[in-house]
């Protein structure tokens, strides 16, 4: 196995408020990570540091091998890190097979002189986006969609989009922020599968779940974090006895 | 390819075109040429502007200051003896174009209203500076600006201070920055702006510079601004300060808005009608203004995405027709 991603010992403050402290964990290749926690105990600002939207105050994040510590989203997402949002977040007034498309930009190259000539290889560029958008949206359900606009699908059509979109990019890495938020059962088992079938299409995935059962469901090892600090880490069966876990979700008598 | 030569839209779109070639030939006199002469140094504006506002999503109210330095840029080395028009205008556009991306650098960090305060501001410094350094910008007005004058391609002999010869010169330049920017907007790189517009955060997500795009975004909508300036000095003869006013700037946004934000079409159509509605409205003498504000109103009330996103809303295939 190898090791995929590695946060190590990751600290952040904002302001006087600690969301993350000392955090450490690892992704195995190939694995489903689940991390999981009450309400605001910082999952979300644990994506944000990971893809290099906030830097953190102290620690480590190697993805593959490399420090990427610091760097910039649009290296991070090169480098093979995609995520999805925790409420929906698309290029609303673009058709979904746009949307997937724009979501192929950092595996393209056209720039300012190819837009402008339009020569063949912008062109076959253009085609092959096109081509390989068309094939995303297949995997994804949604190619009797493909000229709608986005703004206009169904919710949990909107969510499977904005995964696709992540996808896009091509990652080695993909982070779910509650990618069932708001489903219904039918909608929440899609959307497991899906996971599923990304997975074994090799890519390996960290998933923020706030539902216990569906996380329990996908996930190959969980982490639990309250307050920015892991409370618990290991298998579904091990983490759903563990006390400090259950502790921090039904609370204390 | 082949059926490019029966399809409607085609024909449409060359009848067009040979009516903007004769138009020259079909107007009632010098005041109208003139007319067309700045619709078409406009539609530059507006075109370029809607780049960064209707393609990108900032509000930039800046554009207007780079099509003064733009002018006067190209004024400035013509007056003093530096360079003729044609090299000058050539310096002007690409030192304005760089301007614009260096001020964009620290300016673009700046988001939405904020965004477009500061770049007001710059509209505002702008026209102090071009007002008071005297010495540079001979304060209330430039003139003597020599323009393009005369120029011979073999025996052919082009005068371009007929006023149709001039009309034929901006629309060259007006093709080359609608081709310009439709291109753009149709590639990758249009559709990191388009990204950028419509949802910027996830737009970061999916391994877009932000940065950068908006630089380049802003830098060549004042490149192109400073085309217009130039082409407009040339025109001229004479400049003063007032080009750059923040009036000029929410000027070319009304026209954007009233065309539609974020349609090729829309920033063409936006011009001609704000040039168009005052000279109509001439019969109405002292209620001009308020038919003028009247009409504006409605449109934006009942229009909120312009005349083209309205018409383009009505049926798919007309979204189809209308870029």
């Amino acid at each position: 196995m190898m090791l995929m991603l590695d946060v190590k010992e990751v600290t952040k403050f904002f302001g006087g408020l600690c969301a993350i402290s000392r955090l450490s964990f690892h992704i195995e290749e190939h694995e489903i990570l689940g991390v999981i926690g009450p309400n605001g105990s910082g999952k979300t600002t644990l994506f944000n540091l990971i893809t290099g939207v906030h830097r953190p105050d102290g620690g480590q994040v190697v993805f593959g091998g490399e420090d990427i510590t610091g760097h910039k989203t649009y290296d991070i997402v090169a480098r093979g890190i995609a995520r999805t949002f925790q409420t929906t977040k698309l290029f609303g007034r673009q058709s979904t097979l746009g949307n997937v498309i724009m979501g192929l930009h950092c595996r393209t190259s056209a720039g300012v002189w190819g837009a402008l000539a339009r020569g063949p290889r912008t062109r076959a560029e253009e085609q092959q986006s096109r081509a390989k958008a068309l094939e995303l949206l297949e995997l994804l359900s949604l190619s009797h969609v493909r000229d709608r606009q986005a703004e206009l699908l169904s919710s949990a059509e909107q969510r499977r989009l904005m995964i696709g979109i992540a996808l896009a990019t091509r990652p080695r890495l993909l982070l779910l922020d509650e990618p069932t938020a708001g489903m219904s059962a039918e909608e929440t088992a899609e959307v497991v599968e899906l996971v599923g079938k990304i997975r074994d299409g090799g890519i390996t995935v960290l998933l923020i779940e706030h539902n216990m059962k569906v996380a329990m469901n996908i996930c190959d090892r969980l982490v639990a974090i309250e307050s920015g600090e892991k409370i618990a880490e290991g298998s579904p069966e091990k983490i759903a006895g563990n006390e400090k876990v259950i502790e921090a979700y039904l609370g204390r008598d | 390819m082949a059926d490019r030569f029966t399809s409607p839209k085609f024909w449409t779109y060359v009848f067009l075109m040979a009516l903007v070639i004769l138009l020259p030939w079909m107007l009632p006199g010098r005041y109208y040429i003139f007319l067309a002469v700045m619709v078409g140094i406009y539609v530059i504006l507006v075109t370029s502007l809607n780049l960064v506002i209707g393609f990108t999503g900032q509000i930039s109210l800046a554009h207007g200051a780079f099509y003064g330095i733009g002018a006067y840029a190209c004024g400035i080395l013509q007056v003093r003896g530096i360079l003729p028009f044609w090299p000058a205008l050539v310096v002007s556009v690409i030192g304005t174009g760089v301007l614009g991306a260096l001020v964009g650098l620290p300016m673009l960090r700046a988001r939405g209203p904020y965004f477009a305060i500061g770049t007001m501001c710059l509209s505002i410094i702008t026209a102090l500076v071009l007002l008071n350094w005297q010495g540079l910008t001979g304060g209330t007005s430039l003139g003597g600006i020599p323009g393009p004058g005369q120029m011979n391609i073999g025996s052919l002999e082009i005068d371009f201070f007929s006023a149709k010869t001039y009309y034929y010169l901006v629309l060259i330049f007006v093709v080359f920055t609608i081709f310009v920017v439709y291109r753009l907007v149709n590639s990758r790189v249009g559709r990191a702006f388009m990204a950028i517009r419509e949802e910027e955060e996830l737009a970061e997500a999916i391994g877009i510079n932000a940065m950068k795009f908006k630089v380049l975004s802003f830098g060549i909508g004042a490149l192109l601004a400073a085309l217009a300036g130039g082409l407009y000095a040339g025109y001229m003869g004479a400049i003063d300060p007032e080009i750059s006013s923040i009036g000029m700037s929410f000027n070319l946004l009304v026209m954007i808005i009233v065309g539609g934000a974020g349609t090729m079409s829309g920033a063409v159509v936006g011009t001609i009608l704000l040039w168009m509605l005052p000279e109509v409205l001439q019969a109405a003498e002292e209620y001009r203004p308020l038919i003028f504000g009247a009409v504006l109103l409605v449109i934006i009330i009942f229009m909120p995405r312009g005349i083209v996103g309205r018409v383009r809303a009505i049926h798919p295939k007309l979204a189809e027709w209308i870029p």
